[in-house]
């Protein structure tokens, strides 16, 4: 199992990143882990890594429920980024909301890998190591 | 002359003697005189003299040659002018020991004269149908004209008696009719006109007319006479039409329904007492009842009115309205309208037949349901909505204090991480509570009813809510401009009016824009019996683009700030909606935003 080079965390509870973070080193998940609050942030965040010439990060964990741009709102302007940047990310949907129409509006996204209701486990996170 | 001993002769009828030849052998005068014969005639035979005579007369004459006795009560016979005439006659043969023996005694009569006016008297009996009779009361004898056999429907040789005819009368109410004019009348001599139903020799029903009057001597009956007519038809078209028109009336006052007719060349209106209750106009009180309908029509409805007529008038078959009108005592009400239009044969319409009725209890019925509607589905959005929330956000806490409290149980945290997770998990439980609190609050509005709203000086409760803000808006420079009407009342809960103000004037300063002189302008309006009360700030604004639909939604924040909680607004909505108003919004990013809140007022109508 080989860990994944980036990584990015997009929620505004700092609790749930805090977890996050802790389960991500108990199974060597990514070499680097990148936290954004809001879908605004993480879009400008993002943004400045491709005018850096950067990399974006292979998987995504985005909250949907988050102040000033949401994670509807950031998958929306996310897809709109040119594909030969995002070709290699998958978006991972980490959320509280177990509303089904969520989950499945959600899986609608191409971009999207899988629906996890919160909190999420050291399982899952080996599991996406596994596919990726 | 031996024929002139014959004392007959001297009779004043018409009568002649024959000898055996048929030739006229003497005459009486009443002869002459009815037949312009002449004593020269005198030795002439009777077929000389009489030409064009019914062959039965002949036939007759041929038999008294014969010597028997004939007699013909009346034959008509048209004459070879054409002209028509009735001849009677009587022919006897005279003894041997007579003057003329083996002679006949002639009496012939013209009787077109009778006959005529006979004829004329039972057309008039069938035309009119009216049957005649007479009762003797001194011999008990009963006369039924023919045309009273007919509407017996009993042959024409019927012979009736009194206790017969009154049998024909329908049991119940007729028959006692009769029985009594017959008791009553009889005695006292009074004519009577009534009118009843027999059942005729045949078994059927029929309405008749009686008239009779009373012969009376000494004070006694002694002969009544009377007409009888067949009103069967018209009687049944009227008992129908009286029928038709009773279960009109009822159904017509049951539903409270005002008949109408309008004609249109002589721009003339007719209405029923019920329309004039309707509209709440005296009777007599307008002569021009089209001008004073005019009147009545609420201003809002008049041009749809007549367009819609006028279009009705010159293509549909009929017309139906729903308008409101205003009555002299200034109450508004709906009237659901129907006409048919009635069209002369080159397609022009002359007349409209309509009815009316107030259907102002329906169409409240129909605006209370649509409200009540609009109440549940907006309740049950917002249940719905809340339902979403209570599940996220609970969870969400929920999940946070298991998983930290999972690392802390399986030692996966080093020592040095411990006091940070503990504090980690410290902030899940308040903002476990935090979330319970909220949820509380929500749950607390109530929709306000009759009891739990009054009258609120809105001016007072921006001043109070002013003053307990005053350190705020001191500390943020922020400028509180007040453009209210100090006597302005608005309908509602005082603790949801304060909580709405403080909620607005808070935001307002919360999301001031930091490179401007920062205001929060309130004013208000009176305005179709609600109040418009405004809050107009320069801050940053909210792009309603992106945001408008969530804008109301619970725990949506739009700005990054310390304090947005995302409960506020949502809490403001349902507090302006418990009490029966509305809240909207207008904004420009960078340029300020206008939240705007209408509210009851006391002066509803």
């Amino acid at each position: 199992m080989k860990s994944i080079e980036k990584t990015c965390i997009v929620d505004d509870d700092p609790i749930l990143v805090y977890g996050m973070k802790l389960m991500m080193k108990q199974v060597a998940f990514s070499e680097e882990v990148l936290v954004f609050n809001n879908g605004q942030e993480a879009i400008d965040g993002l943004l400045a890594l491709l005018n850096r010439g950067e990399a974006l990060p292979s998987v995504i964990f985005l909250d949907l429920n988050m102040p000033v741009m949401d994670g509807w709102d950031f998958l929306e302007t996310f897809v709109k980024i040119p594909n030969n940047n995002t070709e290699r990310v998958t978006i991972y949907v980490v959320s509280s909301s177990i509303n089904p129409a969520d989950e499945q509006r959600a899986r609608e996204y191409e971009i999207v890998g899988n629906y996890f209701v919160k909190p999420i486990s050291e399982t899952d996170l080996t599991g996406i190591l596994q596919s990726a | 002359m031996i024929l002139n001993d014959l004392l007959l002769l001297q009779a004043p009828i018409p009568i002649a003697a024959l000898d055996r030849d048929l030739k006229f052998q003497g005459f009486s005068e009443a002869w002459h005189s009815q037949f312009l014969t002449n004593a020269q005639d005198k030795g002439s035979r009777v077929a000389a003299v009489f030409p064009d005579m019914p062959e039965e007369f002949f036939l007759d004459l041929s038999y008294g040659q014969e010597g028997l006795e004939r007699a013909n009560e009346g034959i008509r016979h048209q004459h070879a002018t054409g002209e028509i005439a009735w001849y009677s006659w009587k022919i006897s043969p005279l003894a041997a020991d007579s003057p003329v023996p083996g002679g006949i005694l002639l009496v012939l009569e013209d009787i077109s004269d009778r006959m005529r006016e006979h004829d004329l008297y039972e057309k008039i009996e069938r035309v009119a149908k009216i049957g005649i009779w007479e009762v003797d009361m001194v011999n008990n004898k009963i006369f039924w004209s023919s045309y009273l056999k007919t509407i017996h429907e009993v042959p024409a040789d019927y012979k009736p008696n009194l206790e017969q005819a009154v049998s024909f009368y329908k049991e119940g109410a007729s028959r006692d009719l009769v029985l009594k004019v017959l008791d009553e009348n009889v005695r006292t001599g009074e004519p009577w006109d009534i009118e009843m139903q027999l059942i005729t020799a045949k078994g059927r029903e029929k309405w008749v007319r009686g008239i009779g009057e009373v012969e009376m001597h000494n004070g006694k009956c002694i002969r009544i006479r009377g007409t009888m007519q067949d009103i069967d038809k018209r009687k049944k078209a009227s008992l129908e039409f009286q029928k038709v028109s009773k279960r009109l009336k009822v159904a017509k006052e049951g539903a409270e329904i005002g008949i109408w007719d309008f004609d249109i060349l002589k721009k003339e209106v007719a209405w029923d007492a019920r329309m004039h209750e309707i509209f709440g106009i005296e009777e007599n009180d307008f002569e021009d009842i089209f001008a004073a309908w005019q009147d009545a029509l609420h201003p809002e409805d008049r041009d749809g009115i007549r367009e819609q007529m006028g279009h009705d008038l010159q293509h549909a078959g009929k017309f139906q309205l729903d308008y409101r009108i205003i009555r002299p005592d200034g109450t508004v009400r709906w009237v659901h309208d129907e006409g048919n239009i009635i069209r002369d044969a080159d397609g022009r319409p002359v007349q409209v037949i309509g009815a009316a009725w107030d259907v102002t209890n329906a169409k409240i019925a129909e605006e209370e349901m649509k409200k009540l509607l609009n109440t549940t589905v907006s309740q049950n959005e917002s249940l719905l909505n809340f339902a979403h929330i209570v599940s996220h956000n609970l969870r969400s806490h929920a999940t946070n204090l298991s998983m930290i409290t999972n690392f802390l149980l399986e030692d996966k945290i080093a020592e040095s991480e411990r006091q940070n997770a503990l504090q980690m998990l410290s902030g899940a439980a308040n903002g476990l509570n935090d979330t319970i609190a909220h949820l509380n609050e929500v749950v607390q509005i109530k929709t306000a009813n009759a009891e739990t709203v009054k009258p609120i000086n809105l001016f007072a409760a921006i001043r109070k809510v002013e003053a307990d803000l005053l350190a705020l808006l001191q500390t943020e420079g922020v400028r509180l401009e007040i453009r209210v009407d100090k006597g302005l009342e608005v309908l509602g809960i005082p603790a949801y009016l304060e909580s709405i103000l403080l909620n607005m004037i808070t935001n307002g300063i919360k999301y001031r824009d930091p490179d401007r002189e920062p205001f929060i302008r309130i004013s208000a309006a009176a305005e179709n019996g609600r109040c418009r009360l405004e809050f107009a700030d320069n801050g940053l604004g909210i792009d309603l683009e992106r945001h408008g639909a969530k804008l109301f939604g619970m725990y949506k924040t739009f700005h990054k700030h310390k304090d947005s909680r995302g409960i506020g607004l949502f809490i403001t909505k349902n507090q302006v909606e418990a009490m029966g108003g509305e809240i909207s919004v207008t904004s420009q990013p960078g340029e300020g935003t206008t939240f705007t809140v209408k509210l009851n007022t006391t002066d509803q109508t």
